[in-house]
Protein backbone atom coordinates (compact mmCIF):
# COMPACT_ATOMS: atom_id res chain seq x y z
CA UNK A 1 0.00 0.00 0.00
CA UNK A 2 1.45 3.22 -0.83
CA UNK A 3 1.37 5.89 1.92
CA UNK A 4 -1.56 7.85 -0.40
CA UNK A 5 -3.55 5.17 -0.70
CA UNK A 6 -3.02 4.43 3.14
CA UNK A 7 -4.19 8.22 3.89
CA UNK A 8 -7.67 7.79 2.24
CA UNK A 9 -7.85 4.39 3.98
CA UNK A 10 -7.23 6.58 6.99
CA UNK A 11 -9.59 9.36 5.97
CA UNK A 12 -12.25 6.91 4.30
CA UNK A 13 -12.45 4.85 7.59
CA UNK A 14 -13.24 7.92 9.68
CA UNK A 15 -15.30 9.81 6.90
CA UNK A 16 -17.40 6.34 7.30
CA UNK A 17 -17.34 6.51 10.97
CA UNK A 18 -18.90 10.12 10.84
CA UNK A 19 -21.73 8.93 8.24
CA UNK A 20 -22.80 6.12 11.35
CA UNK A 21 -23.96 9.14 13.45
CA UNK A 22 -22.49 8.51 16.93
CA UNK A 23 -23.44 4.42 16.31
CA UNK A 24 -20.31 1.57 16.17
CA UNK A 25 -19.44 0.23 13.05
CA UNK A 26 -18.35 -3.12 12.54
CA UNK A 27 -15.35 -4.15 9.52
CA UNK A 28 -18.20 -5.30 6.74
CA UNK A 29 -19.79 -1.85 7.56
CA UNK A 30 -16.55 -0.07 7.65
CA UNK A 31 -15.99 -1.94 3.77
CA UNK A 32 -19.34 -0.11 2.80
CA UNK A 33 -17.01 3.28 2.65
CA UNK A 34 -14.57 1.75 1.06
CA UNK A 35 -13.75 1.78 -2.77
CA UNK A 36 -13.66 -1.71 -4.04
CA UNK A 37 -9.76 -2.08 -4.08
CA UNK A 38 -9.65 -1.00 -1.08
CA UNK A 39 -12.93 -3.53 0.14
CA UNK A 40 -10.60 -6.28 -0.58
CA UNK A 41 -8.34 -5.80 2.28
CA UNK A 42 -7.49 -8.00 4.84
CA UNK A 43 -9.36 -6.91 8.35
CA UNK A 44 -5.70 -6.97 10.04
CA UNK A 45 -4.82 -4.20 7.64
CA UNK A 46 -8.08 -2.49 7.96
CA UNK A 47 -7.64 -2.85 11.80
CA UNK A 48 -4.31 -1.81 11.25
CA UNK A 49 -4.75 1.51 10.55
CA UNK A 50 -7.61 2.03 12.49
CA UNK A 51 -5.37 1.63 15.22
CA UNK A 52 -3.27 4.52 14.35
CA UNK A 53 -6.38 6.50 14.10
CA UNK A 54 -7.31 5.30 17.83
CA UNK A 55 -3.18 6.01 18.52
CA UNK A 56 -4.39 9.78 17.21
CA UNK A 57 -7.59 9.98 19.25
CA UNK A 58 -9.76 9.76 16.17
CA UNK A 59 -11.51 6.97 16.79
CA UNK A 60 -12.35 4.65 20.17
CA UNK A 61 -13.09 1.01 20.46
CA UNK A 62 -16.75 -0.12 21.31
CA UNK A 63 -17.34 -1.51 24.49
CA UNK A 64 -19.70 -4.33 23.72
CA UNK A 65 -21.15 -6.84 26.53
CA UNK A 66 -22.02 -9.11 23.59
CA UNK A 67 -19.75 -10.89 21.28
CA UNK A 68 -16.92 -8.34 22.37
CA UNK A 69 -14.83 -10.38 19.26
CA UNK A 70 -16.75 -8.69 16.47
CA UNK A 71 -14.74 -5.49 17.05
CA UNK A 72 -16.70 -2.10 16.20
CA UNK A 73 -15.74 1.52 16.33
CA UNK A 74 -16.45 5.00 16.81
CA UNK A 75 -15.87 8.12 15.49
CA UNK A 76 -14.56 10.63 18.78
CA UNK A 77 -15.00 14.19 18.66
CA UNK A 78 -11.27 14.77 17.75
CA UNK A 79 -12.07 12.75 14.85
CA UNK A 80 -15.31 15.26 13.93
CA UNK A 81 -12.99 18.39 14.48
CA UNK A 82 -10.03 16.87 12.12
CA UNK A 83 -12.79 15.86 9.26
CA UNK A 84 -14.48 19.25 9.54
CA UNK A 85 -10.93 20.94 9.05
CA UNK A 86 -10.43 19.16 6.17
CA UNK A 87 -13.59 19.94 5.16
CA UNK A 88 -15.03 16.65 4.72
CA UNK A 89 -17.89 16.76 7.55
CA UNK B 1 -5.16 23.79 5.06
CA UNK B 2 -5.56 22.67 1.87
CA UNK B 3 -9.29 21.73 0.49
CA UNK B 4 -9.70 18.44 -1.16
CA UNK B 5 -10.80 18.16 -4.52
CA UNK B 6 -14.12 16.07 -3.79
CA UNK B 7 -15.00 18.31 -0.70
CA UNK B 8 -16.53 21.03 -3.30
CA UNK B 9 -19.83 19.16 -3.80
CA UNK B 10 -19.58 17.45 -0.23
CA UNK B 11 -20.37 21.11 0.73
CA UNK B 12 -22.82 21.79 -2.01
CA UNK B 13 -26.38 22.43 -0.02
CA UNK B 14 -28.40 19.29 0.93
CA UNK B 15 -31.08 19.38 -2.26
CA UNK B 16 -28.24 20.02 -4.39
CA UNK B 17 -26.30 16.82 -3.28
CA UNK B 18 -29.33 14.89 -4.17
CA UNK B 19 -29.97 16.17 -7.34
CA UNK B 20 -26.59 15.46 -8.25
CA UNK B 21 -26.98 11.66 -7.17
CA UNK B 22 -30.03 11.38 -8.89
CA UNK B 23 -28.17 12.34 -11.88
CA UNK B 24 -25.31 9.70 -11.28
CA UNK B 25 -28.67 6.80 -10.66
CA UNK B 26 -29.91 8.05 -13.82
CA UNK B 27 -30.17 5.20 -15.99
CA UNK B 28 -28.90 5.84 -20.06
CA UNK B 29 -31.49 6.54 -22.58
CA UNK B 30 -31.54 7.45 -26.20
CA UNK B 31 -31.17 11.28 -25.11
CA UNK B 32 -28.69 11.28 -22.78
CA UNK B 33 -25.74 9.03 -20.85
CA UNK B 34 -26.72 8.60 -17.86
CA UNK B 35 -24.81 7.50 -15.00
CA UNK B 36 -21.72 9.43 -13.69
CA UNK B 37 -21.30 10.72 -17.54
CA UNK B 38 -24.56 12.27 -17.18
CA UNK B 39 -24.50 13.86 -13.73
CA UNK B 40 -21.34 15.41 -14.75
CA UNK B 41 -22.67 16.96 -18.28
CA UNK B 42 -25.48 18.60 -15.81
CA UNK B 43 -23.01 19.80 -13.69
CA UNK B 44 -20.74 21.54 -16.55
CA UNK B 45 -24.22 22.64 -18.01
CA UNK B 46 -24.52 24.47 -14.39
CA UNK B 47 -20.73 25.27 -14.76
CA UNK B 48 -19.06 23.23 -12.03
CA UNK B 49 -16.38 20.84 -13.91
CA UNK B 50 -15.92 17.76 -11.99
CA UNK B 51 -13.56 15.08 -12.67
CA UNK B 52 -14.73 11.66 -12.92
CA UNK B 53 -12.96 10.48 -10.35
CA UNK B 54 -14.16 12.99 -8.20
CA UNK B 55 -17.99 12.63 -9.04
CA UNK B 56 -17.44 8.85 -8.50
CA UNK B 57 -16.59 9.45 -4.62
CA UNK B 58 -18.97 11.92 -4.08
CA UNK B 59 -21.55 9.26 -5.38
CA UNK B 60 -20.31 6.61 -3.04
CA UNK B 61 -19.79 9.25 -0.35
CA UNK B 62 -23.28 10.24 -1.11
CA UNK B 63 -24.85 6.79 -0.83
CA UNK B 64 -23.80 5.42 2.28
CA UNK B 65 -24.21 9.12 4.10
CA UNK B 66 -27.93 7.94 3.02
CA UNK B 67 -27.93 4.62 4.00
CA UNK B 68 -26.32 5.24 7.43
CA UNK B 69 -28.45 7.99 8.08
CA UNK B 70 -31.61 5.49 7.06
CA UNK B 71 -29.88 2.91 9.69
CA UNK B 72 -29.09 5.40 12.58
CA UNK B 73 -33.40 6.70 12.25
CA UNK B 74 -33.92 2.84 12.56
CA UNK B 75 -31.75 2.38 15.39
CA UNK B 76 -33.03 5.32 16.93
CA UNK B 77 -36.68 4.26 16.80
CA UNK B 78 -35.67 1.22 18.03
CA UNK B 79 -34.32 2.52 20.88
CA UNK B 80 -37.37 4.50 21.57
CA UNK B 81 -39.96 1.98 21.58
CA UNK B 82 -37.53 -0.66 23.70
CA UNK B 83 -37.12 2.38 26.05
CA UNK B 84 -40.86 2.97 25.97
CA UNK B 85 -42.46 -0.64 26.55
CA UNK B 86 -39.67 -2.19 28.55
CA UNK B 87 -38.83 0.91 31.13
CA UNK B 88 -37.32 -1.54 33.47
CA UNK B 89 -34.36 -2.23 30.43
CA UNK B 90 -31.32 -1.14 31.53
CA UNK B 91 -30.02 1.95 28.90
CA UNK B 92 -27.25 -0.27 28.29
CA UNK B 93 -29.37 -2.79 26.61
CA UNK B 94 -31.24 -0.57 25.17
CA UNK B 95 -27.67 1.18 23.59
CA UNK B 96 -26.83 -2.38 22.64
CA UNK B 97 -30.52 -3.54 20.63
CA UNK B 98 -30.48 0.16 18.75
CA UNK B 99 -26.30 -0.76 17.86
CA UNK B 100 -27.67 -3.99 16.87
CA UNK B 101 -30.57 -2.61 14.76
CA UNK B 102 -28.21 0.00 13.16
CA UNK B 103 -25.53 -2.98 11.96
CA UNK B 104 -28.50 -5.38 10.72
CA UNK B 105 -29.74 -1.90 9.07
CA UNK B 106 -26.32 -0.95 7.65
CA UNK B 107 -25.19 -4.02 6.06
CA UNK B 108 -28.54 -5.33 5.25
CA UNK B 109 -30.17 -2.40 3.45
CA UNK B 110 -29.58 -1.25 -0.38
CA UNK B 111 -29.28 1.97 -2.23
CA UNK B 112 -33.12 2.88 -3.04
CA UNK B 113 -32.35 5.10 -6.23
CA UNK B 114 -30.07 2.67 -7.28
CA UNK B 115 -32.34 -0.31 -6.98
CA UNK B 116 -35.41 1.83 -8.42
CA UNK B 117 -33.10 2.42 -11.02
CA UNK B 118 -32.25 -1.20 -12.03
CA UNK B 119 -36.03 -2.18 -10.74
CA UNK B 120 -37.32 0.41 -13.49
CA UNK B 121 -34.72 -0.94 -16.16
CA UNK B 122 -35.78 -4.46 -15.24
CA UNK B 123 -39.39 -3.56 -15.73
CA UNK B 124 -38.81 -2.23 -18.82
CA UNK B 125 -36.94 -4.91 -20.46
CA UNK B 126 -39.45 -7.54 -19.03
CA UNK B 127 -42.30 -5.15 -20.09
CA UNK B 128 -40.93 -4.68 -23.62
CA UNK B 129 -40.08 -8.63 -23.78
CA UNK B 130 -43.47 -9.89 -22.49
CA UNK B 131 -44.90 -7.21 -25.61
CA UNK B 132 -42.84 -8.64 -28.29
CA UNK B 133 -43.25 -12.00 -26.60
CA UNK B 134 -47.33 -11.62 -26.71
CA UNK B 135 -47.15 -10.33 -30.10
CA UNK B 136 -45.28 -13.03 -31.53
CA UNK B 137 -47.26 -15.50 -30.03
CA UNK B 138 -50.47 -13.48 -30.82
CA UNK B 139 -49.33 -13.89 -34.84
CA UNK B 140 -48.18 -17.57 -34.15
CA UNK B 141 -51.22 -18.37 -33.01
CA UNK B 142 -53.47 -16.70 -36.15
CA UNK B 143 -50.94 -18.47 -38.33
CA UNK B 144 -51.57 -22.18 -36.61
CA UNK B 145 -55.55 -21.05 -36.90
CA UNK B 146 -55.15 -20.43 -40.63
CA UNK B 147 -53.58 -23.00 -41.45
CA UNK B 148 -55.90 -26.06 -39.00
CA UNK B 149 -59.22 -24.24 -40.84
CA UNK B 150 -57.55 -24.99 -44.51
CA UNK B 151 -56.28 -28.32 -43.08
CA UNK B 152 -60.15 -29.02 -42.40
CA UNK B 153 -61.37 -27.69 -45.25
CA UNK B 154 -59.36 -29.46 -47.47
CA UNK B 155 -59.69 -32.97 -45.59
CA UNK B 156 -63.55 -32.62 -45.34
CA UNK B 157 -63.65 -31.89 -49.28
CA UNK B 158 -61.56 -35.12 -49.99
CA UNK B 159 -63.43 -37.36 -47.89
CA UNK B 160 -66.93 -36.00 -48.95
CA UNK B 161 -65.02 -36.69 -52.56
CA UNK B 162 -63.89 -40.24 -51.91
CA UNK B 163 -67.51 -41.19 -49.85
CA UNK B 164 -69.67 -40.40 -53.06
CA UNK B 165 -66.83 -42.12 -54.63
CA UNK B 166 -67.36 -45.20 -52.54
CA UNK B 167 -71.07 -45.00 -51.91
CA UNK B 168 -70.64 -44.56 -48.37
CA UNK B 169 -73.99 -43.37 -46.65
CA UNK B 170 -74.65 -39.96 -45.22
CA UNK B 171 -74.16 -41.08 -41.59
CA UNK B 172 -70.65 -42.96 -42.00
CA UNK B 173 -69.84 -40.19 -44.20
CA UNK B 174 -70.29 -37.69 -41.23
CA UNK B 175 -68.70 -40.51 -39.17
CA UNK B 176 -65.46 -40.40 -40.96
CA UNK B 177 -65.47 -36.32 -41.15
CA UNK B 178 -65.63 -36.06 -37.50
CA UNK B 179 -62.72 -38.51 -37.09
CA UNK B 180 -60.66 -36.69 -39.33
CA UNK B 181 -61.63 -33.58 -37.82
CA UNK B 182 -61.12 -34.96 -33.98
CA UNK B 183 -57.25 -35.93 -35.40
CA UNK B 184 -56.61 -32.72 -36.89
CA UNK B 185 -57.66 -30.98 -33.86
CA UNK B 186 -55.71 -33.41 -31.62
CA UNK B 187 -52.41 -32.20 -33.84
CA UNK B 188 -53.27 -28.77 -33.66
Amino acid sequence: MTPQTRENLRILLLTTLAAARGYAVGIDGLRLGLPAQLRRLDADEITAELAYLIDKGFVAVEAKAISPENREWKITAAGRDFLAMEGLA
Amino acid sequence: MKPRSDSKLKILPDDRQEQIFAWACTPKTEEHPGGLAYAREQLAADGLKVSMSTLSEFVSWYGLQQRFARAASRADQAMELARSRNPHMSPEAVRDLAQTVFTLEALDAKDPETFVSLEHLKLAQDSARTKAEFEREKIEISKRKLSLQEARTRAASAVQEAGKRLEVTPEVLKEILSAVDRRLMGEA
